[in-house]
């Protein structure tokens, strides 16, 4: 077993295995665009779809939609134009709002980023703890009933807790705003402490429901991964050292049973970004889901299509990210 | 007890590892297997009391789902006349509940159905070749499961218009089968290599008699667990749908229309929101109790002796 | 005579199951002195490594170590003490390795930081002193660059050398017993040898007595002073180890022995002990081996023999011990030990 180059090659490891995950991810994103690709053009109407019966399309604009998108070409033309215009970052320009999908995806992601970046945190944290504390006391009142709450959570249509919890906090009790990112008329007038916990006022029923959902299936999926890692041989090791019951199932067997968690984080990505859709909608929080929407009633495909690129993009990038968080929890990934 | 996490209405495919292939086990005794456990038990219960509530709704319910019954009245309350009350549109709730049941669960069951088929052809093909091709299906499969399926939902009605109920099933169908073919997948993959296999070649079976007779069947218990789960995805999935207002048309009732119906009138009329939404939970809870129950007796570890 | 360092006394430990009671170790007695290697020797299913968790009281529901029995150590029942005390002992008094290196170690976390634990749970030494430690006791277990070795992972590292880790993580702390059940099973012979020798150091070095499990006779010849034979869940013979060889007293011993493959052995066929060992949910009546021994009367069938001294020393469960023979039989049948 080498000793000086270790060192190196642990880096090498890591690097060698990141590149690969983004070669990878580089190459699902291509797919996903030419799918879109696909979608548009098999789509009755084609680019235009949704614009042939509007009377307001003149002749005049078919012109220059044929001329801006080369609809006179070949298809294999066209499909090279479409993925160089998808690699400048131009991703079409909104039917509706006559503006460029990039400026409006612009505006919409960050604030889907913060909601589902926040609840994501709460939901996972919850669910772990959660998950960790069934597991340290198998069998017993607590596990039993944390184990319905989180099956009977787990089950639940996201779209329906949303109500539920809307109906309950904002409309019956008053404790939280109905809707909005923040209050327009306020606002504007609140020193910049004041405009942060307006934002966070506004952000905490999404984000609960949204992480309540995530705890249940989270909490699940831990507290099975613990009890698969506790009867393992290094469990009997640590307890014949004199290592606390508390410190064996928190510090020994916790790190061994997050890996199977972090594998659910990537896992679950694209039904995260697809839930928050419902989300944004039911609490009118200006995200890119609600966005999507109201494009489908105006029959603007391009914000559609943007939306769900980007969201693509996203699911991949989120998927690295818990390669990377799993290498740094299990040594024996980075070694390979 | 469940030994691993059932899915919820988030779409988790399901690891394969939980689900090793097993033995055929004739259905009889599946079903008697999974008897044994109450909840387990309870959920079926409710399972056939919805199906039986679907199949007669024509019989049971107490009005005609489309008939507006007292135009000025609007949305009223439950009573004994209307248990489940009225929409804005004074039609009785419970009657729209009882055909809404049909709908779904028809949308949900044929969908799930024709997903899983598609992506058991697909995936199990996929990993019978084996080789580059295999690697090239996959690839497809990966980036296709990257797209958050509601958005490409949403993107497909963007460009092909409002559909009726028979596109909506086709569309739900096309969009749901990557998670079984990964599955599919997977286990065709690793029967390829097992001695039955090579033993059925070696007698001339030809490949696709082999891929049918012997990869197909084993391939399928994972494959039964999923669709269990999907048709409670999509009978959510379809809710939500309808809800956002893209799903069936109106005024064909779904649970999800009907909820929808009630949202401009949330605080007031909770009753729109509250029946359907239980049925709702009620069938997801039911069927994924069903479908942990059905992975625990289809798992030959976990089996009791006979 | 000083007192013995451990003294174990009709240890019983049962395993409640659905499916009966199974009486893994039923009353076992025996003892360790300062600074000696105690054999244990049994094939699998005879309690062995029941009784070495036992010790440690390590046996997890459904098991049971059963009233009447009493473990001495250092002045104390072990079974009687408290959850947090019997923990003080794990690994400073007594420590403990296993036959399994490759999963006895924790994947995630480095050797250095798995054996300074054990210091830092029991002492008040500080994280780099426990490091520090650590590292030296890497060098004395032999292995080589033990500063880079403590930083790495234990699938960095081959069989052998985990198992030094395993004994570094128990000798940390000196303690004054060490219980190694099967440590040289799961290697290649080369390897085997290089423990049992690091084991002899030890020994010689600090004190250490030591409770060596293992279902080798080889390894017990090398290594142990005094041996302990066990079959179905008790001793069945117990002698110096010289004596055990020389003058086996037990049909048991007897029949381990000649199914030792040894060098200059002419034999085509390795001979072996008839049938396998009773399930511990049913263990035979009278004397458990009956069904397998080629001595076996019907004596053995009606009762149970109980522990016969042959000297000072050495002791055997058998009615063979007592002076007592099968009754001549009438016809030619020849009796033929194995």
């Amino acid at each position: 077993m080498a000793r000086s180059s270790e060192i190196g090659s642990v880096h090498l490891g890591v690097t060698a295995f990141l590149l690969r995950r983004l070669l990878q991810g580089v190459a699902i994103i291509f797919t996903v665009a030419t799918i879109t690709f696909v979608l548009v053009h098999a789509a009755p109407g084609g680019p235009f779809a949704g614009q042939l019966d509007d009377a307001r399309f003149t002749p005049a604009m078919r012109e220059a939609l044929i001329r801006r998108y080369g609809l006179d070409q070949p298809l294999p033309t066209q499909y090279v134009r479409y993925m160089g215009r998808l690699a400048r970052g131009d991703l079409d320009v909104s039917l509706a709002q006559q503006r460029p999908v990039r400026t409006i995806l612009a505006e919409t992601i960050p604030r889907s980023l913060l909601l589902m970046s926040v609840a994501l945190l709460l939901g996972f944290a919850l669910g772990i703890v959660a998950g960790a504390l069934q597991a340290a006391r198998r069998d017993s009142w607590l596990d039993r009933q944390v184990g319905r709450i989180s099956v009977a959570l787990a089950a639940l249509p996201d779209f329906w807790l949303a109500l539920t919890l809307l109906l309950v906090f904002a409309v019956r009790l008053r404790w939280f705003p109905v809707s909005g990112m923040v209050d327009d008329a306020l606002h504007e007038y609140l020193s910049p402490v004041g405009r942060l916990r307006d934002i966070a006022w506004h952000l905490t029923l999404p984000a609960a429901t949204m992480a309540l959902i995530i705890a249940a299936v989270v909490a699940r999926f831990q507290r099975q991964a613990l009890l698969d890692v506790m009867p393992d041989d290094f469990i009997r090791s640590a307890r014949a050292k004199g290592a606390t019951e508390r410190s064996i199932v928190l510090h020994h067997a916790l790190r061994n049973a997050l890996l199977p968690t972090i594998t659910l984080f990537g896992m679950a990505l694209p039904a995260l970004v697809g839930g928050s859709v419902f989300i944004e909608y039911i609490f009118a929080w200006p995200g890119m889901g609600r966005a999507a929407v109201e494009a489908l009633g105006a029959r603007d495909y391009p914000v559609v299509l943007g939306t769900t690129l980007v969201s693509s993009v996203l699911v991949v990038i989120g998927s690295l990210v818990a390669d990377l968080l799993a290498a740094a929890v299990d040594p024996r990934l980075r070694h390979g | 007890m469940a030994d691993t996490p059932a899915v919820a209405s988030i779409a988790i495919p399901v690891a394969p590892a939980a689900v090793p292939s097993a033995p055929r086990r004739p259905f009889p005794r599946v079903l008697q297997l999974m008897w044994r456990e109450r909840t387990a038990r309870l959920a079926l219960l409710f399972l056939a009391v919805l199906l039986v509530a679907a199949i007669a709704a024509p019989w049971l319910a107490p009005f005609d789902p489309a008939r507006l019954l007292d135009t000025s009245a609007g949305a009223e309350a439950p009573s004994v006349a209307h248990w489940f009350g009225t929409d804005v549109s004074s039609r009785d709730v419970l009657s729209r509940m009882l055909f809404g049941s049909r709908i779904s669960l028809a949308i949900a069951t044929f969908s799930a159905v024709l997903a899983s088929g598609l992506g058991l052809l697909y995936g199990g093909a996929a990993g019978f070749v084996g080789g580059r091709v295999d690697g090239v299906m996959m690839r497809l499969v990966d980036a296709l499961l990257a797209i958050p399926r509601l958005l490409l939902l949403l993107t497909v009605l963007a460009l092909w218009g409002s559909v009726g109920v028979r596109s909506l099933v086709m569309i739900l169908a096309l969009t749901g089968w990557f998670g079984v073919a990964r599955l599919a997948r997977v286990e065709a993959s690793s029967l390829r290599r097992r001695d039955f296999v090579v033993a059925a070649r070696a007698l001339g079976a030809t490949p696709w008699r082999v891929f049918v007779r012997h990869v197909l069947p084993h391939a399928s218990a994972p494959v039964l667990v999923a669709t269990t789960i999907a048709i409670g995805q999509v009978i959510v999935l379809e809710a939500g749908l309808s809800y956002l207002g893209y799903g069936v048309p109106q005024p064909t009732p779904t649970w999800g229309n009907i909820i929808r119906d009630g949202r401009d009138s949330i605080a007031t009329a909770w009753w729109l929101t509250l029946f359907p939404g239980l049925a709702l939970v009620g069938t997801a809870l039911a069927v994924n109790t069903i479908a942990d129950r059905l992975r625990a007796v289809l798992n030959p570890r976990q089996l009791p002796a006979p | 005579m000083t007192d013995p360092l451990l003294r174990v006394e009709h240890l019983r430990t049962y395993f409640h199951t659905a499916s009966g009671i199974a009486r893994a170790v039923d009353d076992v007695s025996f003892s360790i002195a300062r600074g000696e290697t105690l054999g244990v020797v049994g094939e699998s299913g005879c309690g062995k490594s029941v009784t070495a968790l036992s010790l440690l009281r390590l046996i997890q529901a459904p098991g049971r170590i059963e009233e009447g029995s009493h473990i001495w150590f250092e002045g104390r029942d072990l079974l009687t003490l408290g959850a947090e005390e019997i923990r003080q002992v794990r690994g400073n008094r007594i420590a403990m390795i296993f036959q399994e290196p490759m999963t006895a170690l924790n994947p995630v976390f480095t050797v250095g930081d798995q054996i300074a634990e054990v210091a830092r749970v029991h002492t008040d030494i500080s994280r780099k002193g426990a490091r520090e430690r650590a590292v030296e006791m890497l060098s004395l277990v032999g292995i080589p660059a033990p500063r880079e070795r403590a930083g790495q992972y234990p699938h960095q590292m081959s069989g052998g050398m985990r198992q030094r880790v395993l004994i570094a993580m128990a000798l940390i702390l000196n303690p004054a017993l060490l219980i190694a059940d099967e440590p040289t099973t799961a290697l290649d012979v080369t390897i085997q040898a290089q423990i049992l020798e690091l084991l002899a150091r030890v020994q010689q070095e600090f004190g250490t007595a030591i409770l060596l499990i293992t279902h080798d006779l080889g390894v017990v010849a090398e290594a142990a002073s005094r041996v302990v034979v066990m079959y179905g869940g008790q001793v069945v013979e117990e002698a110096p180890v010289r004596t055990l060889f020389a003058e086996p007293a037990h049909p048991y011993t007897k029949g381990l022995m000649q199914a030792m493959p040894r060098v200059g052995m002419q034999r085509e066929r390795l001979a072996t002990i008839p049938g396998s060992v009773p399930p511990p949910t049913a263990w035979p009546t009278g004397c458990r081996f009956r069904d397998r021994c080629s001595y076996a009367w019907p004596r053995c069938e009606a009762e149970a023999p109980l522990l016969v001294p042959l000297g000072p020393v050495h002791a055997a469960r058998c009615h063979l011990a007592e002076g007592d023979h099968p009754p001549p039989r009438d016809t030619t049948r020849e009796v033929s030990p194995l």
